[in-house]
């Protein structure tokens, strides 16, 4: 397995380093044949590396797009919940009581 | 960041959707029993993230330390990928609850029972996914609290074997809605830094 460059530090990993401390393995021809490895991040966000042909070709953490998606979401979900509140204490209350009777009680 | 903006950055709604969902998201929460459900995705092999399957074992532990259990409707919540047979041992479901038997407990102990139904309705309620009453599914609610994990392969058993128990699946703008709320009930903003 031939060294590689990682995309987030700009140097050369070893094999070592990527089979220890990187996953998953994704082999981008036989597992996703329709994605190219720029498009890898759109589905999967852990440091992984990308496998073509068998052999390594790229590292890619993913970790600013993670961000950029969870953050994006969060913020639709600020827009467009912006009247939301928690559950309130009484209804808590009513869902304790619901739970109490909706399920049977196994002792040990 | 603007509510546009906020589409466009995520990656996960596919381009040729989002255009589309900004118009349903712009009349939020009015309309959505009309995109909510898919109405063929179900028929598929596939377990999707999303799907409603009815009528699990489900179970849990009390003040007491003691299970209880029962059976539930019930969401998937867990990747798609992740529920293929033999990728994961489990599978992450959250139960459905009934809007008329959890009102039926409100009466006791809210003065406001209508203004809640009304705020679960809007998908007020940070932890409750609204779900409007379609097939056999009653006006009803997903429990984000009560996460709980059901083996892999019960669930795909069912799905191969017991289909019918597969009752819908969301339509892809419902499933970007259900991620949203999913994220926003469980996920706080992040900086870059902060990773």
């Amino acid at each position: 397995m031939p060294s590689v460059i990682d995309d987030k530090t700009r140097t050369t990993v070893s094999p070592e380093y990527i089979t220890r401390r990187l996953e998953p393995v994704v082999d981008t021809k036989f597992q996703y044949p329709e994605l190219k490895p720029d498009s890898f991040w759109d589905i999967h966000f852990k440091p992984c590396y990308i496998i073509s042909d068998r052999k390594v070709i790229s590292v890619q953490h993913g970790v600013t797009k993670e961000v950029e998606t969870i953050n994006s979401l969060i913020t639709i979900g600020n827009i467009i919940f912006k009247d939301g509140r928690d559950i309130s204490p009484d209804e808590s209350v009513a869902m304790h009581s619901y739970i109490k009777k909706k399920y049977t009680k196994i002792r040990k | 960041m603007t509510f546009e903006d906020a589409i466009h950055k995520a990656f996960i709604i596919l381009p040729e959707h989002k255009e589309e969902f900004i118009r349903y998201l712009k009349k939020f929460p009015d309309g959505i029993e009309k995109w909510l459900y898919s109405p063929s995705l179900i028929s598929s092999d596939s377990l999707y993230q999303g799907d409603i399957l009815i009528n699990l074992p489900t179970c849990f532990i009390d003040d007491d330390g003691d299970t209880i259990q029962g059976e539930d409707f019930v969401v998937l919540v867990s990747n798609t990928c992740d529920m293929q047979l033999g990728r994961k041992e489990f599978v992450i479901v959250s139960p459905i609850v009934f809007l008329d038997d959890y009102k039926e407990h409100l009466n006791q102990f809210s003065e406001k029972t209508d203004q809640v139904l009304q705020d679960i309705r809007k998908n007020r309620i940070f932890s409750f996914f609204y779900l409007p009453p379609r097939n056999i599914l009653p006006e009803s609610f997903i429990d984000f609290s009560r996460m709980i994990s059901i083996s892999n392969g019960y669930i795909n058993n069912i799905k191969r074997n017991i289909s019918h128990k597969c009752l819908l699946s969301l339509s892809p703008h419902g499933f970007y809605l259900f991620l949203i709320k999913l994220t926003f009930h469980l996920a706080r903003m992040e900086t870059l830094t902060s990773v």
